[in-house]
């Protein structure tokens, strides 16, 4: 039988006979996974800070960590998600369910 | 004295446009080198593009009446436009509403400002366009593209149309083009924050994934989108869990419309102001049900 829904690139691919309980199990499965180039959850929380469009200072003051520790984690999330920026970063985080909204 | 030639006269044309524009310029230094362009919008709020900015949240700010260190009061990277505070310069109280769209083949004026002095180009709308979401989720009036010889000290300048208009701001594409955000655009964003402050975030508390559906789900479903967003999770004490949204639901349609898939549903979520009220058509279970969500305000961290 093949396979109810697999992963593809920028999300997963739901087939003819996937079940809801499936599709949960697989979205559970896939954030938390062990994927590469997974955010963590402080990149994560950085991101959400970015994508409302905050500083790095006032992500800083935010997470009370210095400015030079946001933009590490800043570099670290485009590497992991491949961008050349923090608009990219954003629209690649939200496809993947690393974006709250 | 002879009178003119056409040419002298195309060229002091040209001469007083930018003249008479480029007062409400500025420059905005990125670094000890680089700089983009900004301009006076109204009142004492300047407004560049937000994506150069990288995450500053005071600039210096040079205009043709010397420096000032400006606070980042916005940053919408969804439209790319960023608003700072400055002295009052030269825009007036007097909003830039433009009705009019602008037309393919129409020629525009450029002006932008480096430290030294303005920036001009000429140019033409090469592609104008209805309404488009950004792949960032932003709503943008109109798609506007250029045709003009620019480098990246333009970003953010001041595009008007050879009447001396203001009509948009100019913002990098992808794969070297030109574009423009819409004089109504930025109203939109710099509207909220006169009123405000700030710009209030919407917020709803859930984390969405992509779904692909194959065709034969798809004609299940009667959805002609091949992607749809399913919600991947949801934040304790958000919105979104008050009105019992589950990791699992897949997000059919907002207030009686179809959404497509996750960017269309975040562009829709973005544009809705904290305190409304949005209907919400999810499917759980094999069936369709909708709720009502109250959309929060996204709490502003210190500045």
């Amino acid at each position: 039988m093949a396979p109810a829904a697999a992963l593809g690139p920028g999300g997963l691919a739901v087939h003819g006979a996937a079940t809801i309980t499936d599709t949960v199990n697989l979205i559970a499965e896939h954030t938390t996974g062990q994927a590469a180039g997974r955010l963590t959850s402080r990149e994560r929380e950085v991101l959400t800070l970015v994508a409302a469009g905050i500083s790095n200072k006032g992500i800083a003051r935010e997470l009370q960590v210095s400015p030079n520790t946001v933009k590490f984690h800043i570099a670290a999330i485009l590497e992991k998600l491949d961008a050349a920026s923090r608009a990219e970063a954003v629209v690649a985080a939200l496809r993947r369910g690393d974006l709250t909204l | 004295m002879n009178s003119p030639s056409v040419l002298q006269q195309w060229s002091r044309d040209r001469l007083d446009l930018a003249t008479a524009l480029s007062p409400r310029t500025v420059a905005i230094a990125l670094g000890k080198h680089r700089s983009l362009s900004g301009m006076h919008w109204r009142a004492d709020l300047v407004v560049t593009a937000a994506e150069a900015l990288e995450g500053s949240d005071e600039v210096l700010v040079i205009s043709d009446r010397g420096e000032i260190r400006a606070p980042v009061i916005a940053c919408d990277l969804a439209t790319d436009v960023a608003v700072l505070r400055t002295d009052a310069g030269q825009s007036s109280e007097q909003a830039i509403t433009d009705d009019a769209a602008l037309q393919a083949g129409a020629g525009v004026v450029i002006v932008g400002r480096t430290r030294r002095g303005p920036l001009v180009g000429f140019g033409t709308v090469r592609a104008a366009g209805p309404a488009w979401r950004s792949r960032r989720g932003g709503a943008i009036a109109q798609r506007l593209e250029f045709d003009a010889a620019l480098d990246g000290r333009f970003e953010g300048a001041l595009v008007a149309d050879l009447a001396g208009v203001p009509r948009a701001m100019l913002v990098p594409g992808t794969r070297g083009s030109l574009l423009g955000i819409p004089a109504a655009t930025i109203e939109r964003i710099v509207a909220q924050v006169r009123q405000h402050g700030y710009l209030p975030r919407p917020y709803l508390g859930v984390r969405l994934q992509a779904l692909w559906l194959d065709h034969a789900t798809r004609a299940r479903w009667g959805r002609t989108s091949r992607s749809m967003a399913a919600v991947a999770g949801v934040e304790p004490g958000s919105p979104a869990e008050a009105c019992g949204i589950a990791p699992g639901d897949l997000l059919e349609g907002i207030n009686g419309a179809t959404v497509d898939g996750v960017e269309a549903f975040a562009a829709q979520i973005a544009q809705s102001t904290p305190g409304s009220v949005l209907s919400l058509r999810m499917r759980r279970g094999g069936q369709s049900h909708t709720v009502e969500v109250k959309i929060a305000e996204w709490r502003q961290p210190q500045r």
